[in-house]
């Protein structure tokens, strides 16, 4: 498995569309500011359309909320979730990936996608499932990393 | 956590966590609305939760929560609508006004629009939640 270990700078320098890098304090406020800023550099690089993009926001947003609620300090940084995004050109591939420090308190088996049925965590679960074409979570004692991948991503 | 902002008109009488979140109830006969604008999150579902919990007090006949000024809405305030719908109904009715995509999208993609009672504006949901029975 390939950790992936976010740069330390809170922003890229340029603005391209091939990568774009956001880490925030453990806290949703935080979490309601990459948002702003992560919708800001879609609407800037692609051309996807309103709800594309909304639901790019929505999925990253659930996986900070669970980073922010479920992560354990980071020992190194405590309290950061750091958030990442890579565009490739040739596959039109968006890979987010958000990390935090600590270790999800992930149920065993996924939640039923029954509504009414679901926790609270099942719901953002289940949110960022169907609203990504690829949806990854690593967990470890070092950190858990969840990564989003939308395919043919304009 | 940021200082707490007092809220700016309506009857809330609540303060705000948030700049990006407002809530404000206004009642019409026996019916309570709660017109949220800005953003649901984890950070603000809560203080929607508190605005409902307020509305409750003054035993309406229906709670109307009005999301049409609403441009985000993640898990932390669908599940403020879900345990609403479960703990409020069928003693007193409970109807959501979607309004635009932001709210309308997480709702229908986990398919809530067949739990919760969606309805196009408030008016609509003013009529047909206002009766007595």
């Amino acid at each position: 498995m390939n950790r992936f270990h976010p740069p330390a700078a809170d922003v890229t320098a340029s603005d391209g569309r091939s990568h774009w890098v956001h880490s925030v304090s453990e806290d949703t406020g935080g979490a309601a500011h990459v948002r702003g800023e992560l919708a800001g550099w879609l609407q800037r690089h692609f051309t996807m359309n309103e709800q594309r993009r909304g639901d790019v926001v929505l999925a990253v947003n659930e996986a900070m909320a669970n980073a922010v609620e479920f992560g354990s300090p980071n020992p190194i940084s405590p309290g950061m979730v750091v958030c990442t995004a890579a565009y490739d050109e040739h596959t039109r591939t968006l890979t987010v990936r958000v990390t935090d420090g600590g270790r999800w308190r992930l149920a065993a088996t996924p939640p039923p996608l029954t509504p009414g049925h679901c926790p609270r965590r099942g719901r953002g679960m289940a949110l960022m499932r169907l609203l990504t074409d690829e949806l990854r979570i690593d967990p470890s004692e070092q950190g858990t990393q969840v990564t989003l991948i939308w395919i043919d991503l304009r | 956590m940021s200082h707490p902002i007092p809220a700016i008109g309506g009857d809330a009488g609540a303060f705000s966590v948030s700049p990006r979140f407002g809530v404000q109830r206004h009642w019409v006969d026996q019916v309570v609305v709660v017109a949220v604008s800005g953003e649901v999150d984890a950070l603000t579902a809560p203080q929607l939760s508190a605005a409902i919990d307020e509305a409750m007090a003054g035993s309406p006949v229906a709670v109307i929560v009005d999301l049409s000024q609403v441009s985000f809405l993640a898990a932390a305030g669908l599940s403020v609508l879900l345990t609403t719908h479960g703990q409020v109904t069928p003693n007193v009715g409970f109807g959501v006004v979607a309004g635009g995509m932001a709210a309308r999208r997480p709702i229908t993609v986990l398919g809530l629009d067949h739990v919760l009672l969606l309805c196009p504006t408030v008016e609509d949901a003013v009529r047909d939640l206002g009766g007595s029975g």
